[in-house]
């Protein structure tokens, strides 16, 4: 005890050490205990000391400790109790009730006793810096984890963006693809267009040639056949064609005035033939309020018109057709009219066939689908005709949609938008006429079908006519045997039990008024045979023929003359008589040369041909032509450059008309040809009609007959004598007299002329100084050669003036050449012919 | 001047025993029975020792120093290549060492595993061969031999007495090398404690 107390003071300075620190003797005596443990265990020192440590802490009795505490007690070796192994040997819950962390250090100090060692414990609590080193780890790890996920984040993103840039740059490829392959599609269709008109266009030329020939009854049947048969591919072509425009946003509508009620009869006049054949009845209803004169895209009107007129005919057997016309009613929402001036025109087409399933009538309007496939079979086509139609009514501003029942028959219903044409003067005197004849007029109307009864019926009521109706021989005979007020009766053809023409027989005994015959084209068994019927109408009713015929009737007027016109379809031989045109065919193709001057020389025209654009520059520097039916696709130097040259080198009285001979019909090839000075175009294959009209469009040159020697910068008198004698002579004697070599001479030199001539234009026309140089140098020397002196003296001066660079009038100084060159040329034929009758001898010698 | 072979067997016993109290430390410490295997006792040159460690390709190396003082004055170092340190750490310290990172782990664990080994050692030639010394609180560094063997502020002709030993765990498949060496300005107080002590060591043969 003695010893603990003397120790103690030394002990005092550990009191203010922040670490735990106590001394242990051998025996485990505490010797000492200092403030900081106090604070730690709230044992005081007072307790503790003198006590054995193992009472207040019995870890520290373990053996493991004792065998550890040897060494220090015995040999003073320091001892070291890690945190990581021991945790806290100290009880201590300082501050929370967490153990504590604690790191122990055993020194030795020299035992009071002087025997061995006493053990300083020194604990460093590392609760709180352990903790600050883990909340800095987890920190250091979050912070770790964050940026790992940042990383990964990036790497995520740049990866999705590397995916998205790829597939960027696929769909870009794709794209790109998808284009070429459009265009590739393009090109194709142009090209296929091209390659199919070349052959299409001798096809139908040289059937309707040969149709016009003597045939026998079997041939021109055949014939027909092949006729129609290329009518029909033609328009499959350019169904395909249409539909590839339609797809690829390329067509353009061309507005321009029309007349409905032409544009539906001339419909109608289409599928006449067919639907007679078949005994359906055709027929057309106009409400009063639409307008007959609109201006719009005529061609696609009556296409709409053809394709749902001819799929009435194919798909009906029995009953009728009917068109009906009217204007959309302002509320239905199909009407997209917005002012005065434009109407939304309805237009329905009803026929009584086979009818469409509901199914089936959404499919009908998508590309290339039929009904089915067996419906392909049975009535062929290639489905493309409705989706065209609709997706035309839709550009016009309108649509189209069908509603049918199966077994009754279908409507098909297409609007578009239309302006009323304002321009159009209204048949008024016409009109007024009619009305003034007509009036009060009764007719009696006889159709077994309804429908005719009800149009014939609005027409003589528009004409304020008073109507009776009756469905049948039987019933008509009953209403005359009662009244004879009647004007006219109106029979139709075709009725079952007593028939048009029987029924008139049996009017005809007990009355005398006037008879017309309503009956279907191609069915009337006696066209012009009795004349027990006044006037004739042929199916569907058209007004106009309608008005004619009862003018005629009743007023007294020729109606032969109203008759309405077929089509120019037969060769009018005396065309080349009455409108001589001089011709030149530009046309690589040796068939469709043949086929085209065939078809002229049956109109009365001899034309004159050239292969390529080069040739037709060289034609007409020989000679003036009125027309050029010029191909495009030419080989050398096609139709456009050609007659970009034309347009460009010759004088404007010369120029001829051109127009354009086209396989290639695809959007924009129309502006193409107008851009390079064409007048118009005829597309392959060639429809006599279209030649005819562009033959009877050509005005001849007012100077026609052009002769070679009259020029239009120089007077005859100023191109005589262009031939120097003497150097005739010469050039006569160095060949030996050889009349045969000297005329072959001449023919080259004036080959070589003309193509000079032609080089030259073209080299003057660019602005090319050197080029227009050079030949006019090498013309002035072949000239001279052959004595053309004169000419050869124009050469010089344009050759000088080029040299200069000076083109500014080469072109009239090219006109004067030529004149020179026609005049020289002459004189010098005859001159040569004069020189071969003079010296035969010298020949013979020669 | 070198010790002659008696000298060393006695070194080498006494050496042998201060092992052998460390392992039975150890083996309370863990519940795996570690083996250290009878270790192999040299003298070497500094120059000779640096290449030997290098030869195994240990570069970097966890070493706990115990400086002394007394009869003669040096220091003692317990070297383990690192992988071994870390394994030895892993083991001692559990599975889970109380959420500590490695480094702390290992460096507490190692410490007081060198300190065991060191005083193991030590204490049995304070004890056999009477000899008491002052000893400083062992620290612990990582680094490679050169260094630590300069921060001593020793030369390279100097003589250092090796102790290698192997320790085995076969329960857990670990094993690695442990170094025990002493570097010391002179070995004559030593050899001439163990001439003293050579009655003894001959009656213990």
């Amino acid at each position: 005890m003695t010893a603990i107390e003397t120790g103690m003071p030394q002990f005092d300075i550990l009191d203010i050490i922040p670490d735990g620190m106590f001394v242990l003797r051998n025996d485990y005596v505490v010797q000492f205990w200092n403030r900081s443990l106090e604070d730690w265990t709230g044992i005081e020192r007072d307790q503790i000391v003198g006590t054995p440590i193992t009472t207040w802490f019995p870890r520290l009795g373990e053996a493991r400790y004792a065998s550890r505490l040897g060494a220090i007690f015995e040999g003073g070796l320091p001892i070291i109790l890690s945190s990581q192994l021991h945790g806290s040997l100290i009880t201590s819950f300082v501050r929370s009730n967490e153990p504590r962390i604690q790191h122990t250090t055993i020194t030795a100090i020299p035992s009071r006793d002087g025997a061995g060692f006493d053990a300083l414990f020194t604990i460093q609590d590392v609760t709180e810096s352990t903790q600050r080193v883990q909340q800095y780890r987890q920190m250091r790890d979050r912070a770790f984890e964050e940026i790992e996920e940042r990383k990964r984040v990036e790497r995520e993103l740049a990866e999705a963006n590397q995916q998205l840039t790829e597939a960027a740059s696929r769909a870009q490829a794709l794209a790109e693809a998808a284009e070429a392959a459009n265009a590739a599609k393009s090109e194709f269709l142009a090209n296929m267009s091209h390659e199919i008109r070349t052959p299409m266009n001798a096809i139908v030329g040289m059937t309707a040639i040969l149709l016009d020939t003597a045939l026998t009854p079997a041939q021109r049947e055949y014939i027909e056949i092949i006729q129609g048969s290329g009518d029909t591919l033609l328009s499959i072509i350019n169904d395909i064609l249409d539909f590839s425009k339609i797809e690829a946003g390329k067509l353009e509508l061309e507005y321009q005035p029309l007349s409905l009620r032409d544009c539906i009869e001339e419909s109608l006049d289409l599928v006449s033939v067919a639907a007679g054949r078949k005994g359906l009845e055709l027929a057309y209803l106009m409400e009063d309020d639409v307008p007959e004169h609109i201006v719009g895209d005529v061609t696609r009107i009556r296409q709409i018109l053809a394709n749902l007129l001819s799929n009435a005919v194919k798909f009906t057997e029995a009953g009728e057709i009917v068109i009906r016309v009217q204007l959309a009613a302002p509320d239905n929402e199909r009407n997209r009219a917005t002012d005065h001036e434009h109407k939304t025109l309805h237009i329905l087409v009803r026929d009584t066939g086979i009818g469409i399933h509901p199914d089936h009538s959404a499919r009908l309007f998508q590309s290339f689908s039929q009904i089915d496939a067996s419906t392909t079979r049975k009535y062929g086509g290639t489905g493309l005709g409705l989706a065209i139609s609709k997706q035309l009514c839709e550009l016009m501003g309108g649509d189209m949609w069908v509603e049918s029942r199966p077994g009754i028959g279908s409507e098909f219903h297409f609007t578009f938008l239309a302006r009323v044409d304002s321009q159009a003067t209204p048949d008024s005197i016409h009109t007024r006429h009619l009305k003034s004849t007509l009036a009060g007029k009764r007719a009696l109307i006889v159709d077994d079908n309804a429908t005719n009864r009800l149009i014939l019926q609005r027409y003589a009521e528009s004409w304020n006519m008073q109507t009776d109706m009756a469905a049948d021989g039987q019933q008509t005979l009953g209403i005359l045997a009662n009244s004879d007020a009647f004007d006219l009766a109106i029979l139709d053809m075709q009725m079952p039990q007593m028939d048009g023409r029987t029924l008139a027989g049996e009017i005809r005994r007990s009355h005398s008024l006037p008879l017309i015959l309503l009956t279907s084209q191609g069915l009337d068994p006696d066209p012009e045979g009795d004349d027990i019927f006044a006037a004739r109408l042929n199916k569907p009713i058209k007004p106009a023929a309608l008005s004619a015929a009862l003018l005629h009737v009743l007023g007294g007027e020729q109606a032969a003359s109203r008759r309405v016109a077929t089509k120019d379809s037969s060769f009018d031989a005396q065309l080349g008589q009455t409108h001589p045109l001089r011709i030149l065919l530009a046309e690589d193709s040796r068939i469709n040369q043949r086929v085209t001057l065939l078809t002229l020389e049956k109109l009365g025209y001899h034309a004159a041909v050239a292969a390529n654009g080069l040739e037709v520059l060289e034609a007409l520097s020989q000679q003036t032509y009125d027309l050029i039916l010029m191909d495009v696709q030419m080989p050398e130097m096609d139709g456009i450059e050609a007659t970009r040259a034309i347009r460009a080198l010759w004088p404007a009285e010369r120029q001829p008309r051109i127009v354009a001979l086209t396989a290639n019909v695809l959007a924009g090839s129309e502006n193409q040809y107008v851009a390079a000075g064409m007048d118009g175009y005829i597309s392959k294959p060639v429809r006599l009609e279209e030649l005819i009209d562009s033959l009877r469009s050509t005005p001849p040159l007012a100077d026609a007959p052009a002769t070679e020697a009259e020029s239009p910068t120089s007077s005859s008198e100023s191109l005589a004598g262009q031939i120097d004698l003497s150097q005739l002579e010469t050039l006569y004697a160095m060949t030996g007299y050889d009349g045969e070599y000297i005329q072959e001479l001449m023919d080259i030199f004036t080959s070589d002329a003309a193509q000079m001539l032609s080089d030259l234009r073209v080299s003057a026309a660019k602005g090319d100084a050197r080029a227009t140089e050079r030949l006019a140098h090498t013309l002035k020397s072949s000239s001279q050669l052959v004595g053309a002196m004169r000419l050869g003296e124009q050469c010089q001066e344009l050759e000088s003036l080029a040299a200069g660079g000076q083109l500014a009038d080469a072109l009239q100084r090219i006109d004067s050449i030529e004149a020179h060159y026609d005049a020289a040329r002459k004189e010098l034929q005859g001159r040569l012919s004069e020189m071969a009758e003079v010296s035969p001898d010298m020949q013979r010698t020669g | 001047m070198n010790p002659t072979e008696a000298q060393l067997d006695t070194l080498k016993e006494i050496i042998n025993v201060g092992i052998g109290r460390a392992a039975a430390i150890l083996n309370d410490m863990l519940s795996a029975r570690v083996y250290l295997d009878v270790p192999e006792v040299r003298l070497w040159s500094i120059a000779e020792l640096t290449e030997q460690i290098r030869s195994t390709g240990d570069d970097r190396l966890a070493v706990v120093s115990l400086d002394f003082r007394g009869p003669f004055t040096g220091t003692a170092h317990l070297v383990f290549p690192t992988e071994s340190a870390i394994k030895l750490a892993t083991i001692l310290a559990g599975d889970d060492p109380e959420g500590q990172e490695m480094d702390s782990l290992i460096i507490g664990t190692i410490t007081e595993v060198g300190n065991i080994l060191i005083n193991g050692v030590m204490g049995s030639i304070g004890n056999i061969l009477n000899l008491r010394f002052l000893y400083s609180i062992p620290s612990y560094e990582e680094n490679t031999l050169d260094r630590i063997m300069l921060t001593d502020g020793a030369v390279q002709d100097i003589t250092v007495l090796l102790v290698r030993t192997r320790f085995t765990i076969k329960s857990l498949s670990i094993d690695g090398d442990m170094l025990l060496i002493y570097n010391v300005g002179s070995f004559s107080e030593l050899l001439a404690a163990i001439d003293r002590l050579s009655p003894t060591a001959e009656s213990g043969k």
